[in-house]
């Protein structure tokens, strides 16, 4: 299934970092559009800096025009200073994208709790992320790591709380009112 | 036998005995080639002259009375060969040979006989006479004839000798670049006639010049003033007619008033190409004026600094620097804004271009397009993508609707009404061309169209095969 890109990704200049700042700034802020919104729909959240320059998102075949390592690297940090990405490690060769920060899932997960009536429950993190309850819900099948931050959030706030058992490697939530 | 060469202006004389009155000697014109031996052969160095006679030509007692003379001393020697006589002169220094050698070039090729000749127009016998083995006391006499008649032979015979071998080759140059030196001399001085009447037309010019100065700090009044300008205009173009322009030059001015001055000249030169060009660059202005000045031109330095003060003279033009450094003159009316839309307009027109594609529709050099463009950019109205080569896009992330407006102009109805037109050009060429065109007959159409489908049945009798083939290798 092909992605429906917007209109600039085919016009060839979106693929050079331009110089005038007032310009560079509108293009950074329309990729970082269009990075969350691609890895929203496809679901990634991880990004490869070596596998990134032959992706869809930074290469576009049609035009034969693509960004440079350097330029993806301007276009991800853009994305850090706005708080929708971060580097996993010093090296800076994998990134995540946060399309949704954690706070947005934790709310998110808090409301389905209320909805479907899990206050006062254990459930485990199984159940939510890929169980049978959650399948039509927006955080299934969600990043771990993102999972338990948004978790570990909640818990800041005082609405659930985080403990893993022993017997088995899982980890339960329970959710305060 | 050892003898003192006495080398005189028309004959060599070997003096045997310097006590005896016997003396040797030889005429220029017997010597048919001399040569000058550099090689040390037994401690000496030699000059050998060949003779064509195969003996001395003779014996004379007395001094001589030449009018030069030439005292060389040395030993002689002599071969006998079937027909000539070599006399071998041994010098027992160099330097002797050497200037022996070269006296005798001399008075071969210098001709210093004629001027003898001139003086002594006595006799003329023409007694060809070169073998002479005369006695002493009829020497004296005919050797004096003989002297004359030699003279005359000498003067016929040295034409003759003049012309054979190496020295005859070396005396037609000589004469050849006497004549050349004439000739050149005439001309020249035809040449400094008019250079002296020219010398006077420059003083009256200069006079002029001068009249012209003091007439601009003569007028007071205002009446004056006009009709001094109308003399002073008239005046200048006859200056101009004669050559003589009044630049402004380091000598005329004071300082800064050089400059000032130097920038009302280039803004007279300049204002109307600038006026009809839009912008020119520095670098042909500064070609168009030291062209037109032709002499006294300027240093670029002196005139970057003329063109700063245009401003101050509030000139028509003025000096403008882009940011990458290169200099413009531009009209005053000129804006960056102007440029900046205008670039935008054709970018709408044209689509996106390259420097260069910009350069030629602007019709403008590229390193002005180049500065352009960047303008442009500057102000946002354009983006830039640099892949293979750069090439210039209206800026669709701050103007995204007039990118729209772009595209609705190629819509595919415009397009089908292009190729229509096209067509009907076709069709009209063909009216003019009959003669290569020719419309096909029934008969010629018939025949393409079997041909037509004869090819088509070939085809595909071909692919039939071609599938049977596959079938029965599959089956198999």
């Amino acid at each position: 299934m092909s992605y429906a890109w917007p209109r600039y990704y085919s016009l060839p200049p979106f693929f050079t970092i331009q110089p005038v700042m007032q310009t560079q700034k509108k293009q950074l802020q329309l990729w970082c559009d269009l990075v969350l919104a691609y890895t929203r729909s496809k679901n990634i959240h991880m990004i490869d800096l070596t596998e990134a320059e032959d992706s869809e998102l930074f290469n576009n075949k049609k035009i034969e025009r693509k960004l440079s390592r350097q330029s993806i690297v301007i276009v991800l940090e853009y994305l850090i200073e706005r708080g929708n990405a971060k580097w996993v490690d010093k090296t800076k060769e994998k990134i995540q994208i946060v399309w949704r920060k954690p706070l947005e899932w934790a709310n998110i997960i808090y409301k389905w709790a209320t909805d479907n009536g899990f206050i006062n429950q254990i459930c485990t993190v199984y159940e939510l992320r890929e169980g049978d309850m959650t399948q039509n819900e927006e955080f299934f099948g969600l990043d771990i790591q993102v999972f338990m931050q948004a978790l570990s959030k909640l818990e800041q706030k005082g609405k659930a709380k985080v403990f893993q058992s022993e017997s088995t490697n899982e980890s339960g939530v329970k959710f305060f009112a | 036998m050892i003898a003192d060469i006495i080398l005189t202006s028309h004959r060599i004389i070997f003096l045997i005995n310097n006590s005896s009155n016997e003396n040797h000697f030889i005429s220029h014109q017997q010597i048919v080639k001399y040569e000058h031996i550099e090689q040390i052969i037994r401690r000496n160095y030699y000059v050998t002259l060949d003779l064509r006679s195969k003996e001395f030509s003779g014996t004379q007692s007395n001094q001589e009375n030449e009018n030069k003379s030439i005292g060389l001393g040395s030993w002689i020697g002599r071969n006998k060969t079937k027909n000539n006589l070599q006399i071998i002169c041994s010098f027992p220094q160099r330097q002797e040979a050497k200037n022996f050698y070269s006296f005798l070039q001399e008075t071969h090729l210098k001709g210093v006989w004629k001027t003898i000749i001139n003086h002594n127009e006595n006799n003329n016998n023409n007694n060809n006479n070169n073998e002479n083995r005369n006695n002493q006391n009829s020497n004296i006499d005919n050797n004096n004839n003989e002297d004359k008649a030699n003279h005359n032979n000498l003067k016929i015979e040295n034409q003759f000798s003049k012309r054979v071998g190496i020295g005859g080759l070396i005396n037609r140059e000589n004469f050849r670049q006497k004549e050349n030196k004439k000739i050149i001399n005439n001309s020249f001085s035809d040449l400094e006639t008019l250079i002296n009447s020219a010398k006077q037309m420059i003083k009256i010019a200069e006079t002029l010049k001068f009249q012209l100065i003091n007439e601009k700090k003569q007028f007071q009044s205002e009446k004056e003033t006009k009709e001094n300008e109308h003399f002073v205009t008239e005046l200048r173009h006859m200056l101009a007619s004669m050559g003589e322009i009044n630049h402004v030059t380091k000598q005329s001015g004071e300082g800064q008033l050089f400059f000032t001055r130097l920038a009302k000249q280039t803004a007279e030169l300049l204002t109307p190409t600038v006026n009809r060009i839009g912008t020119l660059t520095v670098m042909d202005a500064y070609c168009f004026i030291n062209r037109a000045r032709g002499v006294d031109l300027l240093t670029p330095n002196d005139f970057i600094i003329a063109c700063e003060q245009l401003e101050k003279i509030k000139a028509d033009i003025h000096l403008y620097k882009f940011s990458s450094g290169v200099m413009v003159l531009r009209k005053n009316t000129e804006n960056d804004e102007k440029i900046a839309n205008r670039i935008k307009e054709i970018i709408i027109k044209n689509g996106p271009l390259t420097i260069f594609e910009g350069s030629q529709i602007l019709k403008v050099p590229v390193c002005l397009a180049k500065e352009y463009f960047l303008l442009a950019e500057k102000k946002m109205f354009l983006c830039r993508d640099e892949s293979l080569e750069l090439r210039f896009y209206y800026n669709f992330f701050l103007y995204p609707k007039i990118v729209e407006k772009s595209k609705t102009k190629n819509t595919p109805i415009q397009k089908k009404t292009k190729k229509k037109k096209k067509k009907k050009k076709n069709l009209n060429k063909k009216t003019f061309h009959t003669e290569n065109f020719k419309v096909p007959n029934d008969e010629e159409r018939q025949q393409r169209k079997r041909k037509q489908s004869q090819d088509l049945d070939n085809v595909l009798k071909k692919t039939r095969n071609l599938k049977k083939k596959e079938k029965m290798i599959n089956i198999d």
